[in-house]
């Protein structure tokens, strides 16, 4: 992914400027994904938004550490681009509030839930612990495509995690990250190199053959 | 408004926020400042001027320590000056704290990168710009940035 989703000029400039940016590597994190090794320069496999969101997450936080906004797994560098673009129009509307308002990072996010097409029964559906009441996301997408329905699920976790957890520390959600990106697992396997891997690292998905985070 | 890097004040001369800073206590736990540009600093309420560099920031006491054009130093508390200068100095400050700890950002993907969270937050903190603040994006991922996985 950061190959790929940082290819664009435009997300470039907008981090560079107008973010500070910091990274952390989930290595040795329970509730981190797997991934068999492939070298960065591999080429790029085709791959939907959302998967692997348990090996990659895209988080935006106030300057206190509170977190106002959020998104897991595989980002193309068009879909990163919008969500930095959220990002900084509610950044803008929470430094007018006095960075506080938990009610108007719930509301941006059920809004744009709204927007994006999600029914309230989906969107309660995706706050909900209750695994009978949680969407099936698979249905209602065309073609029934699981990957399709994993993008749809995952922009709906990404949203629902703000909704429900509105303003979370980082030291908090570091300490369980499941809140984001659910308790089950994920992986990405290189195209070009997906046979190769690293010691006590190598998977098999056979029908997952994407591109790597 | 500045002449020869003595205050002034719309022609007349004044200057009683930097002159009177310059006898508050010694320099505590100060931080050097990591350059000496040059810039035109201003009061908070707009109506002092001076073209000085940063010479350090105290942490204890929240005092600023300026070169003048003269090379004489004054200390200002950091509230008195404006809020660009006070992000100013917090981003001096932050960057120069990350670098004393051994922290340099780092630059991949065409991308610059806070090794740190904590380092990242701190700038965001007091990053000069025209919000002031500024978001943080953290990215977290399974395997080194710059390394395959």
């Amino acid at each position: 992914m950061r190959t790929v989703s940082f290819s664009n000029k435009s997300v470039r400039k907008l981090l560079n400027n107008e973010f500070v940016n910091t990274f952390s590597n989930t290595t040795g994190d329970p509730t981190a994904g797997k991934s068999i090794w492939h070298s960065p320069d591999d080429s790029p496999g085709h791959c939907e938004r959302g998967l692997g969101e348990q090996n990659v997450q895209t988080l935006f936080m106030t300057p206190e550490g509170k977190i106002f906004h959020a998104a897991s797994g595989y980002l193309s560098p068009d879909d990163l681009l919008a969500e930095i673009r959220f990002a900084k129009g509610l950044f803008v509307r929470l430094k007018e509030s006095g960075f506080g308002s938990k009610g108007l990072v719930r509301e941006a996010h059920r809004e744009r839930l709204k927007d994006l097409g999600y029914p309230e029964e989906e969107i309660a559906g995706a706050m909900s612990n209750d695994p009978f009441k949680a969407a099936d996301l698979v249905q209602g997408v065309e073609g029934g495509s699981i990957f399709a329905g994993k993008t749809k699920k995952a922009v709906l976790a990404g949203n629902a995690f703000s909704i429900e957890h509105p303003l979370m520390d980082y030291r908090t959600f570091e300490e369980d990250p499941t809140v984001l990106v659910g308790k089950g697992s994920s992986a990405f396997v290189s195209q070009a190199n997906g046979n190769a891997g690293s010691p006590g690292r190598t998977i098999q998905l056979p029908n997952l053959n994407r591109e790597n985070d | 408004m500045k002449k020869n890097g003595k205050l002034k004040k719309k022609g007349v001369a004044c200057g009683p926020l930097l002159a009177g800073a310059m006898f508050l206590g010694s320099s505590l736990s100060g931080v050097q400042a990591e350059e000496v540009a040059v810039r035109e600093w201003t009061s908070e309420n707009g109506k002092f001027s001076v073209r000085a560099s940063l010479e350090s920031f105290e942490v204890i006491g929240s005092k600023v320590v300026l070169r003048r054009a003269d090379e004489t130093l004054v200390r200002v508390p950091l509230s008195r000056l404006s809020e660009a200068d006070q992000a100013y100095v917090r981003d001096r400050n932050a960057r120069s704290r990350a670098a004393e700890r051994g922290r340099e950002p780092v630059r991949l993907h065409g991308i610059e990168w806070q090794p740190e969270i904590e380092d990242a937050l701190e700038l965001a903190a007091g990053r000069p710009g025209p919000l002031d603040d500024q978001p943080v994006m953290w990215f977290r991922v399974l395997g080194q940035l710059d390394d395959g996985m």
